[in-house]
């Protein structure tokens, strides 16, 4: 059964050049000034039909095209949609160019993806994480290239995800790089970015 | 290996798809939206809307069958779901997104077996005929300014 059979296919963006445009706009945004929360413009709807979430699948139609490839513990149904709207190439996470985690999966292994190399750091891995919200959580100092000073974020993660984080910065300029996905707005993490626990 | 008969029905359904959308991408839009309107054609929800952009068609040459890339060209393609299910795609060389919207409308509709026979009967033969009758003429008149080469031997 080829995609165009699927019966579960559901359309993508509603304005297909003005919404990517607004969603990349909203995630560069998101990276060149780490830690604060961005709001995303573009929600697909329609996308819960086949069983993305609108937040996830607006990030997933700005930034995916048949020369990337993305490792994504998706439904079949799931699959279909992203691969009938954008072309993508579902691979293995070690190859992977963009990696799709589910908030509530804590086992993650940040060395386990692709990152990067002297000559091409760029070649790295983007994980796309989606959360319920983008606070809540142990508050924490982050520092580095976007931020004066520190900036205060309190993303609802285990401890377990900042001691990795921790050597993927020491890992610069090779690494991976973060966006998070709350329902209603996306905040970036990059390899640059220091992240201290607060004292006290 | 023989076919199953699902197969069968599968291979015929695949061939009779591309048969009407060969002939909706060839032809004319302005005859094609003239034996189209009149039709009822179900409702429909777009899944992708009309977009223009560039498809690398690709030959074979002739003797090894190597494939190489014969041109950049310019195609429109939108895809649709009727309100019974079934999903359309249009696909034609060209920037006319509403050529595209009637062939994928009227492969939608096609491929409900109720609509298949007066559709087909009423939009897609006259203009295979039209378009049978047009490839008739330009083989007849390239026929007529065909020139007969003979070669004289000399000597023994």
């Amino acid at each position: 059964m080829t995609i165009i059979e699927s019966p579960s296919l559901a359309p993508g963006y509603a304005d297909p050049v003005h919404d990517a445009q607004r969603v990349f706009r909203a995630l560069l945004a998101a990276l060149a000034e780490p830690g604060l929360p961005r709001a995303l413009p573009v929600h697909v709807d329609a996308a819960h039909a086949a069983g993305v979430s609108p937040a996830l699948a607006a990030v997933l139609l700005a930034l995916l095209d048949s020369d990337t490839g993305i490792a994504w513990q998706a439904s079949a149904a799931a699959r279909d949609w992203l691969r009938f709207h954008s072309g993508a190439r579902f691979v293995p996470e070690t190859q992977a160019d963009f990696v799709v985690v589910d908030g509530a999966d804590a086992r993650v292994e940040l060395a386990r993806f692709a990152q990067g190399s002297d000559e091409a750091p760029e070649r790295s891995a983007t994980l796309l994480w989606t959360l319920p919200a983008l606070i809540g959580g142990t508050r924490r100092q982050w520092r580095g290239p976007g931020i004066a000073g520190t900036r205060s974020v309190a993303l609802p993660l285990p401890g377990a995800f900042w001691s990795q984080w921790a050597s993927n910065h020491r890992r610069f300029p090779q690494g991976v790089d973060v966006i998070f996905i709350a329902p209603d707005a996306v905040l970036g993490l990059p390899r640059s970015i220091a992240v201290i626990e607060e004292a006290g | 290996m023989t076919a199953s008969p699902a197969q069968e029905t599968a291979a015929v359904e695949r061939a009779a798809r591309q048969r009407w959308l060969a002939v909706l991408a060839h032809a004319d839009a302005a005859e094609l939206a003239g034996l189209a309107a009149p039709q009822p054609l179900p409702e429909y929800q777009w899944l992708r809307r009309p977009e223009v952009g560039m498809l690398m068609l690709r030959g074979r040459v002739g003797g090894s069958g190597a494939p190489f890339n014969l041109a950049e060209v310019t195609v429109t393609r939108c895809t649709l779901r009727s309100a019974d299910g079934h999903i359309g795609s249009g696909q034609v060389l060209g920037r006319d997104k509403q050529h595209a919207t009637w062939i994928a409308r009227l492969d939608a509709a096609l491929q409900d077996s109720a609509r298949r026979e007066a559709l087909l009967q009423a939009v897609v033969e006259p203009l295979a005929r039209q378009q049978a009758a047009r490839r008739d003429e330009a083989s007849r008149a390239a026929a007529a300014s065909r020139v007969e080469f003979f070669t004289l031997v000399r000597g023994a």
